[in-house]
């Protein structure tokens, strides 16, 4: 099987771990402050640049979610059999963890399918209540995610006795 | 592109990846729970359980690019093509199944390959009778009926997600939860007023 140096690999892993959270924060925050912005006027339809942004990082999102789940289970990997049980404080919170990320996907799932209909309906004019719904979707997923970026910092700084 | 196409690929590069992150997900914490999932991942090579998520990513996209083709499941003001979803979903979670277990299977063969010592004809026909049987013939089976369960159960989870979706589009295009009225300036009576 192949073997990489895992002074090499570990921090690779983590690395592109850190990376895809922050691009899936980041761009939530981003897309977020381009719903409150005002909307350029002529900009309707598909090239409103809410719904560009918001299809942007949709794709994105995804990306991003499937390399943290990866190098998530990489990152536990590296733990191996000395990985904590559930029964310990660090790995209730694991589990508080894995539960936190399953809901926040399958919440997550909703919101792109609302996205990708924003553009696929005939007109696809965003109304008002759209780009509050819009603005309130992505203002939620930036929420969640710190919050479970706060739970994963804390396991990741041994997050209470082991 | 026409713009459907384009959101149809939005939408099953988002459901692929929840299936697939969704499964493996499911699986950590089940084996969390159950308390063997330190063990488990102690027994797996990291760049080759790296390596099956990415394949799994790989052939989940591929069949949920399969499953919804022409179904038109972005546009949220025609019905949803549930029970022909359904159908789908356990047809190529089945192949997917499949798939998956062969590419699982070639790795095992070319890691025996590499480390095998016999050079006995009858050894190796045995051997090669016994892996088509067992492997090929029965293990096939087995994973794509596993696969199409699985595809069953996330095809039931994604109708119900298309069905909130397009509720809310639905509500918003109704003019629901829009705030209170904003006096519009001149030159500006497109609602944009409320946002704010």
């Amino acid at each position: 099987m192949p073997h990489l140096d895992p002074h090499l690999l570990g921090p690779l892993i983590r690395w592109l771990h850190v990376a895809a959270m922050a691009g899936l924060l980041g761009g939530a925050i981003l897309v977020w402050a381009i719903a409150r912005s005002p909307r350029s006027p002529g900009a309707v339809g598909p090239d409103d640049p809410l719904l560009v942004a918001a299809r942007a990082y949709e794709w994105l999102f995804w990306a991003a979610l499937g390399a943290l789940v990866m190098t998530g289970v990489g990152n536990l990997g590296a733990f191996g059999p000395a990985l904590p049980g559930r029964e310990t404080a660090w790995g209730g919170a694991l589990a508080v963890k894995l539960a936190a990320v399953g809901a926040f996907t399958l919440v997550s799932l909703v919101r792109t399918l609302l996205v990708a209909g924003l553009g696929a309906a005939r007109p696809a004019a965003l109304s008002a209540a759209h780009r509050r719904l819009l603005r309130g979707g992505y203002a939620g997923t930036a929420l969640a995610a710190a919050a479970v970026l706060a739970v994963a910092v804390s396991l990741a700084h041994g997050g209470g006795a082991r | 592109m026409s713009e459907p196409a384009r959101d149809d690929r939005l939408l099953a590069w988002g459901l692929a990846t929840f299936h697939a992150a969704g499964f493996v997900l499911l699986l950590v914490t089940l084996l969390h729970v159950a308390g063997g999932l330190g063990s488990a991942l102690g027994s797996l090579n990291t760049v080759v359980g790296l390596g099956l998520y990415a394949v799994l990513w790989v052939t989940a996209w591929w069949a949920a690019r399969q499953a919804v083709r022409g179904l038109r499941l972005a546009e949220p003001d025609r019905p949803i093509a549930g029970w022909e979803l359904l159908g789908r979903g356990f047809l190529w979670g089945g192949v997917n199944g499949a798939v998956f277990w062969l590419v699982l299977l070639a790795l095992l063969v070319i890691q025996s390959l590499a480390g095998g010592t016999t050079r006995d004809p009858v050894s190796l026909g045995l051997a090669l009778v016994s892996f088509l049987v067992l492997f090929l013939g029965i293990g096939v089976g087995v994973a794509f009926a596993v696969g199409g369960l699985v595809g069953l159960l996330f095809a039931t989870v994604d109708w119900t997600a298309l069905a909130l979706a397009h509720a809310l589009w639905r509500a918003g295009a109704a003019g629901q939860w829009t705030e209170p009225a904003v006096p519009a300036r001149a030159g500006e009576g497109d609602g944009h007023g409320s946002v704010s």
